[in-house]
C-alpha cells in the first residue's frame, strides 16, 4: 500500500483518537469519532471541558484527517451550581 | 444531616482559569464537605495542579481528593499531589480522613481504583507480566481502599467512599461495552461491600449514568461533570431517625 493511500476509516479513527489524546491543544480521550459519507466527514460529539479545547480538537482532527470536513458536535460541560441536592436517608 | 458536594473530571487547564472557580462560588453554602472524584488535571503537570489550586483558593469548606488516570499522565503524582495539598486539599491514595459536619463526624476512604471489567467479562491476571500487573494494579488499590474504610469507620458516623474508576456497570451505561474493562473493576465493589459504606462516588464515565448499586446495597453515583451537568451534586446523607422526624 502506498503511503500516499488514504487510510481506511477504521485505521483513521484510531490515528484521530491517538491525536487527540497525545497533542498539547487538546488532550483528550472523551471524543466519539465517526467517519460518514458519501461525503467524507469526521463527526465529533462528546462533551470537553471549554471552548477553546473545543476548537482545539477540531484543529487537531482537521490535521490528522485531510480531505475529510470535521464537523464538530462536541459540547462544553456546564459548570452551573444548579444542580439539586439528592436526600440519602 | 451531611451535606456532601462532589464533582469528578474538572480537566483543569490553562484555558480554563477562573471556569471552576465561578461553578464554586457557593458551594461554601451549599455543603460540608467538597469531594473531588479524580481528573483535576488535564495532563497531570505540577502547573496545572498549581491551578487546581488556584481555582479552589476560595473555598473554605474541607476539600478532599483522589488522583485520576489524567492526574497521572505526566509522571509527576507525587509533585501534583503536594502541589494540591500545598493549596489546602487533601489528597487521598489507599487512605482516609474524617470532616465534622452539623450533625456528627463523617469519614472519607478514598484510592483511584483502577480497570479490569466487570463479573463475568473481567480480565484475569493470567499469561503476561503486563496482565499480571493491570489486574494486579486494580487488587491493590482495591486491598488498600477496604483497609482505609475499615480504619476510618470507628472515627465516623457515615462513611464515603471516594473513586475515580467505577466499581460497578450500572454507573457506567450510555458508555460502549467494549471499553468497561478501562472504566472499572466489581474488585473495587467487593472490596467496599466487605468493609461496609454508606455512599460511593466515583467519575472517569463522561458518557455515563449518574446512578447504581452495588451486589452488596451500597448506592453509588457517578459525578463525572460531563455526567451530572452542573458544577458538582450535593448528596445530604440523612440519619434514619432525622427522615422520621421530617415527615412527622
Amino acid at each position: 500500500m502506498s503511503t500516499d493511500a488514504p487510510l481506511p476509516p477504521a485505521y483513521l479513527i484510531g490515528h484521530i483518537q491517538d491525536a487527540l489524546a497525545a497533542d498539547d491543544r487538546s488532550r483528550e480521550l472523551g471524543v466519539d469519532v465517526t467517519l460518514t459519507g458519501p461525503d467524507p466527514r469526521v463527526v465529533l460529539t462528546g462533551t470537553v471541558s471549554t471552548e477553546a479545547q473545543r476548537r482545539a480538537i477540531g484543529e487537531v482532527v482537521a490535521e490528522v484527517a485531510p480531505g475529510y470536513d470535521v464537523v464538530n458536535e462536541l459540547a462544553v460541560v456546564s459548570t452551573d451550581e444548579g444542580g439539586g441536592v439528592e436526600e440519602l436517608p | 444531616m451531611t451535606r456532601i458536594a462532589a464533582v469528578g473530571d474538572i480537566h483543569v487547564g490553562t484555558d480554563s482559569v477562573g471556569q471552576v472557580a465561578q461553578g464554586l462560588a457557593h458551594v461554601d453554602d451549599r455543603a460540608d464537605v467538597l469531594l473531588l472524584a479524580g481528573d483535576l488535571t488535564r495532563c497531570g503537570t505540577p502547573e496545572e495542579a498549581a491551578l487546581v489550586a488556584g481555582e479552589l483558593a476560595a473555598v473554605t469548606i474541607p476539600v478532599v481528593a483522589v488522583l485520576g488516570n489524567h492526574d497521572f499522565h505526566a509522571d509527576s503524582a507525587s509533585e501534583v499531589v503536594r502541589v494540591l495539598e500545598g493549596g489546602g486539599i487533601t489528597v487521598l491514595d489507599g487512605t482516609s480522613t474524617t470532616v465534622s459536619a452539623a450533625d456528627g463526624v463523617v469519614g472519607i476512604a478514598g484510592a483511584k481504583g483502577f480497570g479490569g471489567g466487570f463479573a463475568g467479562a473481567c480480565a484475569t491476571a493470567f499469561g503476561e507480566r503486563a496482565m499480571k500487573a493491570f489486574i494486579g494494579e486494580t487488587r491493590a488499590e482495591a486491598a488498600r481502599l477496604h483497609d482505609a474504610l475499615v480504619g476510618v469507620a470507628s472515627r465516623a458516623d457515615r462513611v464515603v467512599a471516594l473513586l475515580h474508576y467505577s466499581p460497578v456497570e450500572e454507573t457506567l451505561r450510555g458508555e460502549r461495552l467494549e471499553i468497561y474493562p478501562f472504566l472499572g473493576s466489581h474488585l473495587l465493589a467487593e472490596a467496599i461491600d466487605t468493609a461496609g459504606a454508606d455512599l460511593i462516588l466515583h467519575g472517569h464515565a463522561h458518557r455515563g449514568s449518574e446512578r447504581g448499586v452495588t451486589p452488596g446495597g451500597i448506592r453509588v453515583r457517578n459525578v463525572a461533570q460531563q455526567v451530572i451537568g452542573h458544577a458538582y451534586r450535593v448528596f445530604d446523607l440523612r440519619e434514619p431517625a432525622q427522615e422520621d422526624r421530617s415527615v412527622a
